[in-house]
């Protein structure tokens, strides 16, 4: 039997916007498809398998498993009947915050679906609701049973509970305790199907190259290279060789992925532009120009300059898109953290309008990268104008290259504390005289420049400012954004002045924060966790808030002549509420080795317009080996779950440089230390 | 072509230096085994071939006549480091999973009890979540086990 919901009825039942999380039930599988535009939804069917379908995106941060969590608690769901699938309406995935932004929503919706079912078995056995008890998908009045999925057709037909009220926290099952991934055993098998893995009828493989970076419209100058390769032009359609321009691009569509990248290989493509002026080494040498033209401050005594280059996000899954014309409309499978991106690239990719449909997949990594939709306007243009069903991989060397990378920062910092400031500051007032931060960048726009920045530590006087140069070098969002610069300029310089007045990191930061501060307590507990002063190792100290998570780290190293071995992090992290205590554990993992990659390898160089690294030899990714033991504890506390999904990478960078100063003398100030250690 | 996969007989028509990787991919619709680099650096291709690990990004098809090739496919879904990896809640995105069991399931079979040195040496795939620690753990626990066995 089919039951037919009203959409609208559910979501004014609801009485939550209808860009919030929607319930929705269906009493076969077929059902399920008529409710998939919706934002979100829950679903069960006859034989009692859940499906929720989240408005957000699952990159490995976990939030699959999370909501499905919540949802099983509040529904008293059989967790082994849940699968968990993203929205194709997905909304945007970043800042760290799904779950804070969220999870109110998923208990409601869980614990509606546990009130309408007892309700239905209520009236199934004319029983008081009260009687009847709901577990593991099955509800029972006294020795009687019947699955969810039995009832399911009468409860849809029940109305909507007018007060709901969620279960207490200590009645909770699943959350609070660790829990393994929800796909964890599609993802160990091989089974688990990403955009890469989506096969179509007579699809061809596209390989790209894209044109260099360009201070003229890039399309121009693919154009002057493509106008010499078999009198191609944007409006013709596929070449005899397999051929597509593409905006700012050239696409080779070829039998498989191998075929399409080896011929596109050999056309040994050469733009003749002079691009000299794209350069990664001069735009460092302008920004140090205008740090240097700042003003300094009187009686300075720290006047530090510190430079970040333009980092990779190097998600293992490059940029993939499956498209293909069914049914007079264009279908787009797609890696995403923003579906109306994606369908604003899909979009603007077509030169005729049609409809589209986008098929959100889960994603091969992402950490910022997937905000930017480009491939997915490539891979709609290269279908329409070949007349193929395709699928479009870039070549890791493209996706190094033409990434839209963190945006290369340099800072200059100017402490200032004069004689009688620093004597009373010892005798313990708690302010010190006076900071100034400059700050340059390679973004023009980058308005997360400055996050995080603002000093946590008391001094009388502080104040940032900042500038940019415009470059043709494309920046996006990255892991922990503005934060990871500014953990990196702020704590290094911490430690700067520790060593300048004589006295300990720790001690001298404890000073300059209000003792009530949840940086304060963050510093003292991860000191005690960490031995503090006494580890056989160098160690360094860093703490920032990120996304309001703040995170406290010890990092201990030793360094044998110039040999760095990083022997332990010590992670100490304010989550509020926590919800899977292994997920959570993961991220700050994953995060810590995150931090650690970008504190260690340089960003990419750029020189006449063209990335100059290419893979992963020469942009590398922390391995297991260098992979330091690292030791995570939570500090709980207040009503609802932090973000955790970026906060602890910022503060990986300070605590390292500052432990590696401990260890040698030497201070880095540069992010990348290929030059002077091997690790 | 006559390839030997996971245990079968399997034809394939393509040219010889055709990587085996994209021959698992796009001619026989073996998609768990991954595509991360192309040039053998980063692993998530791994396969075993005579029950060694081979990157396949970086292997023409043609020297493969005849030998013994499993992907993650050939695998159970259950086998003991399979397990482990599930029970230490190892996968993140879990994109370079396939390549990283299918090396643990080679060290494994050459080394049972292999120290955290020969696990550092031998498990260079990348992972760029950073589930190192949690791979590390389970291969330990593998070990673990089949000393007690």
């Amino acid at each position: 039997m089919i039951f037919n919901i009203s959409r609208r009825g559910f979501i004014a039942g609801l009485g939550i916007a209808s860009s919030s999380l929607t319930l929705g039930f269906s009493a076969h599988a077929k059902q399920i498809k008529t409710l998939i535009d919706l934002n979100g939804y829950v679903s069960i069917d006859v034989d009692n398998n859940v499906l929720l379908t989240l408005p957000k995106a699952e990159m490995g941060q976990g939030v699959n498993t999370t909501f499905a969590m919540f949802l099983a608690d509040e529904g008293d769901l059989d967790w082994s009947k849940i699968s968990v699938q993203s929205s194709n309406d997905l909304s945007l995935t970043g800042g760290s915050g799904s779950i804070s932004g969220n999870w109110r929503s998923i208990r409601r919706a869980g614990a509606i679906l546990r009130v309408q079912l007892i309700q239905a078995a209520a009236e199934f056995w004319q029983v008081s609701a009260d009687e009847i008890t709901a577990k593991n998908s099955i509800l029972s009045y006294q020795d009687k049973s019947i699955t969810y999925g039995q009832l399911v057709s009468k409860a849809t037909l029940l109305k909507l509970p007018k007060r709901l009220k969620p279960k207490k926290w200590d009645e909770l099952n699943l959350v609070g305790k660790p829990t393994i991934t929800i796909d964890a055993q599609q993802k160990i098998s091989g089974e688990l199907k990403y955009t890469g893995d989506i096969q179509l009828d007579g699809m061809l493989y596209a390989a790209i190259y894209h044109a260099p970076f360009s201070l003229e419209e890039r399309i121009k100058t693919t154009y002057k290279q493509l106008d010499q390769i078999e009198g191609l032009s944007y409006n013709n359609q596929i070449s005899q060789k397999g051929l597509v321009i593409i905006n700012g691009a050239i696409a080779l569509l070829a039998e498989d992925y191998w075929q399409a990248q080896k011929r596109l290989d050999a056309l040994e493509l050469h733009f003749t532009d002079d691009l000299t002026v794209i350069d990664t080494h001069k735009y460092a040498k302008q920004l140090n120009t205008i740090l240097k033209d700042q003003s300094t401050l009187e009686n300075v005594s720290i006047d530090q300059y510190f430079e970040i280059g333009n980092l990779t996000h190097s998600s293992m899954e490059t940029s993939t898109c499956t498209v293909g014309f069914i049914d007079e409309k264009w279908h787009v499978w797609a890696p995403t953290q923003n579906a109306n991106d994606a369908m604003r690239f899909a979009q603007a990719g077509l030169i005729v309008d049609k409809p589209i449909q986008l098929h959100t997949m889960p994603l091969g990594g992402a950490f910022g990268r997937r905000l930017v939709n480009d491939h997915v306007g490539q891979a709609i243009s290269i279908a329409e104008k070949s007349l193929k069903p395709i699928q479009l991989i870039w070549s890791r060397e493209q996706e190094i290259k033409h990434d839209h990378y963190r945006a290369m920062i340099h800072a200059r910092i100017q402490v200032s504390v004069d004689e009688t400031a620093l004597s009373a500051f010892k005798n313990g007032t708690t302010k010190l005289n006076k900071a100034i931060t400059w700050l340059g960048s390679v973004a023009s726009q980058d308005s997360q420049l400055i996050m995080g920045l603002n000093p946590i530590y008391r001094f009388e006087d502080q104040s940032i400012r900042s500038g940019s140069i415009n470059t043709p070098i494309l920046n996006g969002y990255w892991r922990s954004v503005g934060d990871f610069p500014s953990a990196f300029f702020n704590e290094s310089t911490m430690d700067i002045l520790a060593d300048k007045i004589g006295m300990d990191p720790l001690e001298m930061r404890l000073a300059l924060l209000l003792p009530s501060s949840k940086e304060a307590k963050l510093l003292t507990l991860v000191a005690q966790k960490a031995n503090w002063g006494k580890s056989k190792y160098a160690q360094g100290i860093a703490v920032k808030k990120t996304f309001g998570t703040e995170v406290a780290m010890v990092v201990d190293v030793s360094v044998d002549n110039n040999k760095l071995t990083i022997h332990k992090v010590v992670a100490v992290v304010n989550i509020g509420l926590i919800m899977n205590p292994s997920g959570a554990k993961a991220q700050v993992e994953g995060s810590i080795v995150f931090g650690l990659t970008a504190a260690l390898y340089k960003g990419v160089d750029v020189e006449n317009g063209v990335t100059t690294n290419s893979n992963f030899h020469d942009q590398k990714l922390l391995t297991l080996k260098q992979c330091p033991e690292i030791e995570v504890y939570f500090v709980e506390g207040g009503r609802s779950p932090k973000g955790l999904g970026e906060a602890p990478v910022p503060p990986v960078a300070p605590a390292l440089m500052n432990a590696i100063f401990a260890a040698t003398g030497k201070r880095i100030t540069s992010l990348g230390l290929e030059d002077e250690f091997i690790f | 072509m006559q390839l030997k996969i996971n245990g079968q007989s399997m034809d394939v028509s393509v040219d010889q230096d055709t990587p085996l990787l994209w021959v698992l991919r796009d001619h026989l619709k073996l998609t768990g085994t991954k595509f991360g680099c192309g040039k053998g650096l980063c692993g998530a291709c791994t396969v075993l071939v005579n029950d060694k690990p081979l990157r396949s990004c970086s292997v023409p098809v043609s020297v493969l006549k005849g030998m013994n090739i499993t992907t993650i496919e050939g695998l159970s879904g259950s086998t003991a480091i399979q397990q482990a990896f599930v029970k230490h809640d190892v996968p993140q995105c879990g994109f370079c999973q396939s390549g990283q069991i299918m090396a643990a399931t080679a060290l494994l079979a050459t080394n049972a009890n292999p120290s955290e040195n020969d696990i550092k040496n031998t498990m260079t795939n990348l992972c760029r979540c950073g589930t190192y620690p949690r791979i590390k753990a389970a291969i330990q626990d593998v070990a673990k086990k089949e000393l007690i066995l």
